[in-house]
């Protein structure tokens, strides 16, 4: 037997050592050397390299600006693909950050506004290159444009010429042409033309703010087009640029120095970069670390240079000076579907009040590590002037509850008055869904499915709690127009990043007869009103009014708490830690939600 | 035996077309939104369903797939987690990772297995079994996630013995070293399920005549469970081999988390979680694949073993 | 028939003596006939390994039925002034043992005289004092309950994220992972063996057919089948173990069925065969005992083996239902604060090892004793 078995063992052997190299050689095309990149002297010999050391849980899904639907691939775009604007941070004479400032990068300068709004130009930047030293121009952006919106293509991201923000005219004809009953479009109509090879003309469909235009433009990220076309399939409905390291060409601040896809990538500074001066850092090396235990470890380790703080670790760096608090984030609000037949009483408002008011928004914020907030608008929404937040107003200040909206005593009664106007008898049970990727969710719904039965009394009120699947949760919470019993109660927090300009964005969701998104229930019956409002605070006259705007943001703050139609629970906080050799442009003393902590212009301090 | 084995293969190719469509519709009747974003219009969502045929019957999809299948040999792109790229340059850039753990964990764990096997069958409820058993099952007696991660806090952390966890493009040493760590964390339930079989089977042989006979002739102990016992006892543990392997290789997932691996173990997962159906797909053949033919392997094994085994043999 | 004694031969009259016709050369049997069961009820008796294993066994199963009401406090009964509380137990508190201390990491040098945050009494041991971005700062181990102000409370295993009892939450949790391991390995059993013992035993087309019919089975991913299960049916108990049983027959169907092959060809069936013994008898009389051993190892195994599963499933976030516990969730919620409460792995771990290890030291005995060819060995 000996020899039979030795023999297979020896082939296993083979076989483990033909495969012994796992790591695949960095694919290492030749580094696009710089045709035209200016001759630089050999940097003089390097003690060491300022390389900031981060992690990550989740690894992008593609650097194609395009195809990606998630937010958390802009952060790795904005590293490594060209970009039109981008925010920076402007000191005063002291040396203290006053305000964030917009950069030009690939533009030469801001958008000029060609007559009341409607019309635009942007000067590109004619120092403007890719890695490889070839020119970014208006070429470039216009292919770039052009891939957003192909018919044939159909990138999910399509949407982002013509909605939530800017709408270029016809884009969205152009996007949707091939879809049933639309007419042909040709790309000559759509409202960006080259005017020159560093000229882009824009025709929007309504006035704007430059801001405005800046922000929209400043998410848009160039791509390579011979790459591109070259990646493309025959029958040209995708490419697969920018899906690994072999198929993208970095721009940015960064060049994409290698990608080992869910492990690790790693970042050089690109000395070709507009404004390469301002980036301090060497490179930047992304770890893959999806256990926050081991990025503990790491971190204690000296390993890595910054540490995300969950809940369970806040106890162990709280008294840390180096702990950085982000107050961040959407607030967490609890749905309830009104329009489900098996629950009728939460069509009751008595019954949402009911809820709304058993929450102690305190304890909640204790047991997670989040701070309370009992009112709809996100914490940091703008306010009626710039610098100014929404919540800062005593306006806005005497909205929200005494005691968070906590008082056991009135939730009592109004539940009463809902359960004996629903006519129940015996106990009434809801059941309550949640994702089970959120662990702080997980935390608060037991922490509610306890207390709320003390409150009721264990004999009239049981909270039923019903983990699903993450892919599950925003499809139950959507489809209750087609499938009223999808759910009972749930909860979602969503974040809009223009909330800081535009806080009347918030209640986009809630008006789904106006706005074709997804919407979580009835709110129309629950708040006639509402659609109404938000359509006009879309209108010019009030988006060009900052001033109108927050009057008319607060009338609908005031008319969401008294229809109750979502509880909102708490709002969430992130701590971070930065190691003692990262030097942040930001202290928490200066932090304000407008400049964030600056963190691409962070330096390393190399003698800690 | 020819005739045996392309049996065996015709029959394979339909077990896995059966179980592609089973799941093909198991996987399409998750409830779930494959385009989560909120932010995109419904206009615009539906399209995007119609390019992908999301709108259409599960049939109809079906029909979709297996023409793409066959008449392409297109086994698709991933929609989700790495869109447009096709699904298998997914999992190959994922497999020769987790392929690699696991043979070495095996060739590690099989002969420490049979060794332990061989010495608890031998002193059989004697100190020396007793304090294998103890021991093998202690290693087995913790989940993974929770043992890996002691270990880490343990060895790699306070002690510093290796890394905390695995980086890639790393080479030589370093490379040795930091897979150190996820083997052992690997190898444990191999070693012990060889172990406990191996024992079990041994006792059982080691009573029969034919042992008798062996020990008759004159051969010693040691000897007699060697040359005689041992071989006799491999026809059932070659079948735990197939079980083992399959189970290393799916089971590596919690591992590949705590040790940050990019390997295929975790793939499965995010597909399902992300509604990928077509890396789903992907990696289920995938697996589906080894395990058949691991099954296949280990039944003609049986025939080498033991010549006296014919399967598919009537009763 | 005469008696030979009594029978004279003329011829040989008093030439031979008879012997003693008493004497039987055979012994009676003292002892009543002994049955299969009480034979290795007697020999399990001499694996002393085993029988300890046994009672570890029993003490959990005591545990996790009456262990819930040792205590006040209920399984679900939530405190936010009593999270993450660490062990105290009364008299091992006074060895040092689950005294209630924690460490608390990265406290500033310069609060700890502030008596409203460190009640007296409550600082134990100032450690490792360092400078960090300037400040100086300390590791501290306090007594944690006259830190929070609960001085007189004793949660022996410590309390959990929501200020639960641990103690309380471990037992009812094993009591919940118990039921579902025995419950889906009972499953498990009985159809891996009536489907091992056709296909092994008939062969042919219908093992081909009934082995295909496995090989799709499990060739579709366990994953893929929990997820579904848990989706359509939920995260109750009785979801789990359907799961379980779904994905969970086909090894012990494996082994039975090549049991079947192996025994099938001996000779002695052979022969009962040619005797007429009806298959039915074949099967169950002659081939299946021989399985009985490794079918109560792998049964024995399982069950440990099923609350890992639950517990697997528990980490990749598809245990059961909140608020009710299992040692899996409990373990999965524990390795999230591993490094910060490592007391909320430990308990959990030392179960279902103690588990782990009784029911394998325990089938090992029980296999011997249950060997049909050991019939008589003591």
């Amino acid at each position: 037997m000996s020899k039979k078995l030795l023999s297979l063992l020896m082939v296993a052997i083979i076989v483990m050592t033909a495969a012994c190299n796992p790591a695949p050689a960095p694919t290492s095309p030749p580094t696009a050397a710089p045709t035209a990149a200016p001759t630089e002297p050999p940097p003089p010999p390097k003690q060491e390299e300022k390389i900031y050391r981060t992690t990550f849980t989740a690894d992008i899904r593609t650097l194609n600006p395009h195809t990606g639907t998630q937010s958390v691939e802009d952060g790795a775009r904005a590293d490594l693909s060209p970009l039109l604007f981008m925010q920076a941070i402007e000191y005063d004479a002291a040396g203290n950050p006053v305000a964030p400032v917009w950069l030009p990068v690939f533009a030469a300068e801001l958008p000029i506004a060609l007559d009341d709004g409607y019309n635009w130009e942007i000067k590109l930047n004619p120092d403007g290159v890719w890695e490889n030293g070839e020119p970014v121009d208006a070429d470039t952006w216009m292919y770039t444009f052009k891939m957003y919106v192909d018919p044939t293509m159909f990138n999910p991201y399509g949407s982002w010429l013509f909605r939530d923000q800017i709408e270029i005219v016809n884009a969205e004809a152009y996007y949707l042409q091939n879809q049933a009953g639309n007419d042909p479009v040709a790309w000559e109509d759509v409202g960006i033309t080259k005017v020159d090879d560093y000229t882009i003309h824009l025709s929007l469909t309504s006035r704007y703010r430059q801001d405005d235009v800046i922000r929209h433009f400043g998410k848009i990220y160039a791509v390579y087009e011979p790459l591109y076309e070259s990646l493309m399939n025959e029958s040209r409905t995708q490419t697969t640029y920018g899906t690994d390291k072999a198929s993208f060409l970095s721009g940015g601040p960064y060049i994409l120095e290698s990608w080992t896809i869910g492990s690790e990538r790693l970042y050089k500074k690109n000395p070709l970069w507009p404004h390469a001066d301002m980036i301090n850092l060497d490179g930047v090396l992304s770890t893959l670390v999806p256990d926050s235990n081991a990025a503990q470890l790491l971190f204690e380790n000296g390993e890595i240079d910054v540490l995300g703080v969950t809940a369970a670790m806040y106890e162990g760096y709280r008294e840390d000076p180096r702990l950085l608090i982000t107050p961040s984030g959407a607030n967490q609000i609890l749905y309830a579907n009104v329009v489900n037949p098996q629950v009728p009483i939460l069509a009751d408002l008595n019954m949402r009040k009911a809820l709304y008011h058993a929450v102690d928004r305190e304890s909640v914020a204790k047991l997670v590590n989040v701070a309370p907030w009992a009112t709809f608008m996100h914490g940091n929404a703008g306010g009626p002037r710039p610098g100014v937040g929404f919540w800062d107003t005593p306006e806005a200040q005497a909205l929200i509850p005494d005691n968070w909206g906590f008082d056991p005593e009135l939730a009592k009664q109004y539940f009463d008055t809902a359960y004996a106007a629903a006519g129940l008898s015996g106990k009434l049970v809801l059941e309550f869904m949640y994702s089970e990727t959120s662990e702080v969710h997980k935390s608060v719904i037991e922490f509610l499915q306890a207390q709320w039965a003390i409150i009721f009394g264990q004999d009239l009120f049981e909270l039923r709690l019903v983990p699903v699947p993450s892919p599950a949760i925003l499809a139950a919470q959507t489809e209750w127009p087609s499938n009223p019993n999808s759910y009972q109660l749930s909860i979602q927090g969503l974040n809009w990043p223009n909330t800081m300009y535009y806080p009347n964005q918030q209640f986009k969701f809630y008006c789904n007869m106006n706005v074709d998104g997804l919407t979580f229930t009835d709110f129309e019956s629950m708040a006639p009103d509402m659609p109404e409002m938000y359509l006009l605070s879309l209108t010019e006259e009030y988006r060009m009014d900052s001033e109108l705007l927050y009057e008319l943001s607060l009338e609908m703050e005031k008319y969401w708490m008294d229809n109750m139609f979502g509880i909102t629970l708490y709002r969430p906080l992130s701590f971070t830690i930065y190691s003692d050799r990262i030097v942040l442009p930001v202290t928490q003393e200066q932090y304000s939600p407008l400049i964030g902590w600056g963190t691409r212009w962070m330096d390393i301090d190399l003698t800690k | 035996m020819v005739r045996y084995v392309s049996g065996r293969l015709l029959a394979m190719a339909l077990t896995l077309f059966i179980i592609v469509t089973i799941s093909f519709a198991m996987l399409r009747l998750m409830p779930g939104n494959i385009f989560e974003n909120p932010d995109i219009p419904q206009v615009v969502r539906e399209a995007l369903n119609a390019k992908y045929h999301l709108d259409k019957p599960i049939m109809v999809q079906y029909g979709y797939f297996l023409r793409g299948v066959l008449a392409d040999g297109d086994w698709g792109t991933s929609i989700v987690l790495q869109p447009t790229k096709p699904v298998f340059d997914i999992l190959w850039q994922r497999i020769p990772v987790s392929m690699h753990l696991n043979i070495v964990s095996l060739l590690i764990s099989l002969p420490l297995g049979m060794l332990f096997g061989i010495l608890a069958a031998l002193g059989r409820n004697r100190a020396p079994d007793h304090a294998i058993s103890f021991a093998v099952v202690m290693c087995i007696s913790i989940p993974s996630f929770v043992f890996a991660a002691v270990m880490q806090y343990f060895l790699c952390f306070r002690l510093g013995w290796f890394p905390i966890i695995y980086r890639a493009n790393q080479v030589g040493w370093e490379y040795l070293r930091q897979i150190v760590m996820p083997v052992l964390a690997l190898s444990f339930g191999p070693i012990a399920a060889t172990t406990r079989f191996l024992r079990g089977e041994l006792i059982e042989t080691l009573s029969s005549e034919f042992m008798m006979l062996a020990r008759t002739k004159g051969l010693t102990h040691f000897h007699a469970t060697v040359r005689h016992a041992l071989r006799n006892s491999l026809v059932p543990m070659v079948n735990s081999i197939v079980g083992m392997f399959v189970g290393v290789l799916t089971g590596s997932l919690v591992i590949e988390r705590i040790f940050a691996i990019p390997g295929v173990g975790g793939i499965m997962l995010q597909a399902i979680n992300a509604l990928d159906h077509p890396v789903t797909i992907a990696a289920l053949i995938f697996y589906s694949l080894v395990s058949l033919l691991s099954i296949l392997i280990v039944d003609l094994l049986y025939g080498v073993v033991d010549p006296r085994i014919r399967m598919g043999s009537r009763r | 028939m005469t008696n030979i004694n009594e029978t004279s031969i003329p011829e040989f009259e008093g030439m031979f003596d008879p012997l003693n016709t008493e004497a039987l050369k055979d012994d009676v049997f003292q002892t009543s006939p002994m049955g299969f069961f009480k034979e290795s009820f007697l020999r399990f008796t001499r694996y002393r390994v085993s029988i300890v294993a046994f009672w570890i066994i029993m003490v959990v199963v005591f545990l996790a039925a009456f262990g819930p009401a040792l205590n006040p406090y209920g399984f679900n009964d939530q405190n936010v002034a009593r999270m993450n509380m660490p062990p105290r137990i009364p008299y091992l508190e006074k060895m040092g043992i689950a005294d209630g201390s924690r460490i608390l990491t990265n406290r500033r040098a310069s609060g700890l005289s502030d008596l409203t945050v460190y009640p007296p009494g409550s600082i134990m041991e100032i450690m490792n004092p360092r400078m960090i971005s300037g400040v100086e700062m300390v590791d501290l181990k306090v007594n944690y309950y006259s830190f929070i102000g609960l001085g007189d409370e004793y949660f022996w295993f410590g309390t959990d994220y929501l200020g639960r009892d641990l103690f309380t939450r471990l037992f009812r949790g094993t009591r919940i992972s118990l039921i579902i391991a025995i419950f889906s390995v009972a499953i498990n059993t009985v159809i891996g063996v009536i489907y091992g013992a056709i296909a092994g035993y008939y062969g042919g087309n219908v093992d081909m057919l009934l082995m295909r019919l496995v090989e799709i089975i499990s060739g579709i991913p366990q994953l893929v089948v929990f997820t579904l299960f848990i989706l359509v049916f939920g995260r109750g108990i009785n979801a789990i173990i359907f799961s379980f049983v779904v994905t969970g027959w086909m090894p012990t169907a494996y082994l039975i069925r090549a049991q079947f092959y192996r025994f099938k060809g001996r000779e002695y069936v052979l022969a009962a065969r040619t005797l007429g013994v009806p298959d039915r008898l074949l099967v169950f009389r002659h081939i299946l005992p021989n399985c009985v051993g490794p079918l109560i190892t792998r049964a024995m195994i399982a069950i440990p083996g099923a609350i890992f599963s639950e517990s697997f499933l528990a980490y990749i976030g598809l245990g059961l239902q909140p608020p009710e516990p299992s040692i899996g969730v409990m373990l999965s919620d524990g390795q999230r604060v591993l490094l910060q409460f490592p007391y909320q792995t430990l308990f959990p771990a030392i179960i279902i090892s103690a588990l782990m290890i009784s029911f394998n030291l325990f089938s090992n005995g029980l296999r011997d004793a249950l060997d049909p060819t050991k019939r008589g060995e003591f």
